[in-house]
């Protein structure tokens, strides 16, 4: 017995606390808009407290209003990233612990294919995942399963073919997928004008530790995407410079 | 730093927003999943204590 608590119930009641608010952690970590939004939300409660305690009369009774409503302001505004954070609380970590990266001879592959398709001026998306599992996307896309080719993927984004249009998911030595469809970037910083080719090619970037390479339809330009950055590479050998980088 | 200390006053949002906090905490706890079961740990201890014993000493 503790305080006239027995023990057992102690212990329950200490694990049941620790799991819920190891999930609500998790679901704050799991979306970074949120977390924000909760950062937000946590400095405005300290400023109410602070004008509570001082006694600052209108502030407080601005801040008490504002600190009431809030909870609920979250609940209607954050509606779609609660959502989807409560449907990340439940999945399986994402995160693959043996990771296989290509080899030289995939790298150069796709270095090739992408300079050939840049000079004719034929629109690509190639993504090279890493720890993050691309297998969402890939299950919806065409699975293919192939060794990683200069041919294969020159020829997979031939325009009029039917997996021209979406992107190539690559594992390791291996083209996962074709014609796979990304979320777009809605990052504001980037050139209204961006096609939708460079912003799917973005969207993943952001939510994924991945590598996308994007050749542009309009200008043949070769630019990747990687953590939410995007640089435009128009040398072979930057690009292959990134690559090893990225594969190593 | 005078700079730092004028966003500071006129701007506190924005001089919290700069810094992306949010951003830096999700990567960190992201990288280390230990700090987050040792955070609520921590938590569930104070709840724990705050709830069993802090009401049960006679100081």
């Amino acid at each position: 017995m503790i305080f006239g608590t027995p023990i057992w119930k102690l212990i329950v009641d200490a694990y049941v606390i620790w799991v819920m608010v190891f999930f609500f952690m998790k679901f704050l970590v799991t979306n970074k808009k949120i977390l924000s939004v909760i950062l937000s939300f946590v400095f405005i409660y300290i400023i109410a407290y602070f004008a509570n305690y001082f006694g600052i009369i209108v502030s407080s009774i601005i801040l008490d209003y504002l600190t009431e409503w809030l909870p609920i302001a979250l609940i209607v505004v954050m509606a779609p990233d609660l959502r989807r954070s409560i449907e990340n609380i439940w999945k399986a970590d994402t995160k693959r612990d043996n990771i296989v990266m290509g080899s030289e001879k995939t790298k150069q592959n796709i270095v090739d294919a992408a300079m050939f398709l840049s000079s004719q001026q034929i629109g690509a998306l190639m993504t090279i995942e890493k720890h993050n599992t691309l297998d969402q996307y890939s299950d919806r896309a065409i699975q293919m399963n192939s060794i990683v080719s200069k041919e294969i993927l020159i020829n997979i984004f031939t325009p009029n073919t039917p997996l021209h249009d979406g992107a190539v998911i690559i594992r390791g030595d291996q083209i996962l997928c074709a014609g796979a469809y990304f979320v777009l970037s809605d990052n504001q910083n980037f050139d209204k004008t961006m096609g939708s080719r460079h912003r799917a090619g973005l969207g993943i970037s952001e939510v994924s530790d991945s590598l996308t390479i994007i050749v542009s339809e309009e200008t043949g330009s070769v630019s990747i995407a990687v953590e939410g950055i995007m640089l435009k590479l128009n040398d072979r050998d930057k690009l292959m410079e990134y690559i090893n980088m990225f594969m190593k | 730093m005078m700079k730092k200390l004028a966003t500071l006053i006129f701007e506190p949002f924005k001089f919290f927003a700069s810094r992306n906090f949010a951003e830096k905490l999700s990567v960190y706890l992201t990288k280390n999943p230990v700090v987050v079961v040792i955070i609520s740990i921590i938590v569930t201890l104070t709840i724990i204590f705050f709830t069993y014993i802090f009401p049960n000493i006679t100081w």
